[in-house]
């Protein structure tokens, strides 16, 4: 009646559906009862304009910010949700230049951070990435909002992403320093 | 051991065999209606990509799956994981947008890969930032390993064509119950 070929496929068949509802509940359950984060700090230090080239070939002397921050916050809830496979943290700097009343956004500093990995999140650190303003000038620009966002990847299921840490208000940009 | 089969398809005659083809056909129309469907809901020209690189390791491996999403009105935000495609480029890349600036008629996007020492200028071909244009799709869902069947296929040829005949044949010879 039944070959075993015929067997064979069902089962498989049937096994493989039942498989994919499963992950599908997961990933719609995890993502329901993620946990809410509490916002934590970031102090932002020693923040400096000056003259330099980016890291690439032919790159053109222009002004870079550079800054120290201060990093406090805890993401423990979201580390230890059970469908979570890395955190990755990055900082933010968003700002507006006055004149044309362009929107820009740019990553500083970035880290990931995997399942068994530190929990409580305290660092002093430079920004990773250089600054720049595509214009070459910060001349425009008087203060920006910096940001610790998290974005967190799943063993399976949603991506989500929130804000870890903000710091106290806008911050000003200086003057260029001229050397 | 064919003999069977051999039986079974003389008893189908023309008539049956033809059925049997229509059938064959109903089921890979289907399936690319489906996909065609899914590109107009998502709005994008490939919803579900395979990853072929380790730049966003240990988040994607090569051979797991990303369902993306493509709204038209929603502009790309920083954070973002954005798959794109650089004109002259045949592989499309999966990589964080870092940098977004933002005039009155374009946004201008800078990647990078989570793994990756450095952002990706180098990857696009002479063009200074990516635009809407370039990007195939946000990332939305993850799905690991299933992937690896098709990177599997790409590697080796033989065994896509030897899958296809396979499904092929049983799909003519197999009994309507």
């Amino acid at each position: 009646m039944y070959s075993t070929l015929q067997r064979l496929n069902h089962i498989s068949s049937l096994a493989t559906t039942y498989v994919m509802i499963l992950l599908g509940l997961i990933s719609i359950a995890s993502f329901l009862s993620l946990p809410s984060v509490d916002v934590g700090k970031v102090e932002i230090k020693d923040l400096i304009v000056s003259k330099g080239r980016l890291r690439r070939w032919g790159a053109r002397q222009e002004e870079l910010a550079s800054l120290k921050f201060d990093l406090r916050t805890d993401l423990n809830p979201l580390l230890n949700s059970y469908n979570t496979k890395q955190l990755f943290i990055y900082l933010t700097a968003a700002y507006e230049v006055q004149s044309t009343g362009h929107a820009h956004e740019v990553v500083l500093w970035d880290r990931i951070i995997q399942r068994a990995e530190i929990r409580d999140i305290r660092a002093e650190v430079k920004n990773k990435y250089q600054w720049r303003n595509p214009s070459g000038t910060f001349k425009d620009v008087e203060y920006a909002n910096m940001t610790l966002h998290y974005s967190l990847m799943p063993y399976v299921g949603i991506l989500s992403s929130g804000v870890a840490a903000t710091a106290q208000g806008p911050v000003t940009i200086p003057e260029l320093i001229k050397r | 051991m064919f003999s069977n089969e051999i039986a079974r398809l003389r008893t189908l005659g023309v008539q049956g065999l033809l059925f049997q083809a229509l059938n064959l056909l109903t089921v890979i129309s289907s399936g690319l209606m489906m996909w065609k469907g899914l590109c107009l809901i998502t709005n994008s020209e490939s919803p579900i990509v395979v990853v072929l690189s380790g730049s966003m390791e240990p988040a994607f491996y090569r051979g797991d799956i990303l369902f993306l999403t493509n709204p038209a009105e929603v502009p790309y935000e920083i954070g973002d994981i954005t798959v794109y495609k650089i004109p002259g480029a045949d592989i499309p890349i999966v990589h964080r947008v870092i940098e977004s600036h933002i005039s009155n008629t374009t946004q201008l996007l800078l990647t990078k890969g989570d793994n990756n020492p450095g952002d990706d200028i180098t990857l696009y071909n002479g063009i200074e930032w990516i635009e809407r244009k370039h990007i195939i799709g946000k990332v939305r869902g993850f799905l690991p390993y299933i992937g690896y069947v098709t990177i599997a296929m790409n590697d080796f040829p033989q065994l896509k064509y030897a899958l296809l005949g396979c499904v092929g044949l049983v799909m003519l010879i197999q009994q309507e119950t």
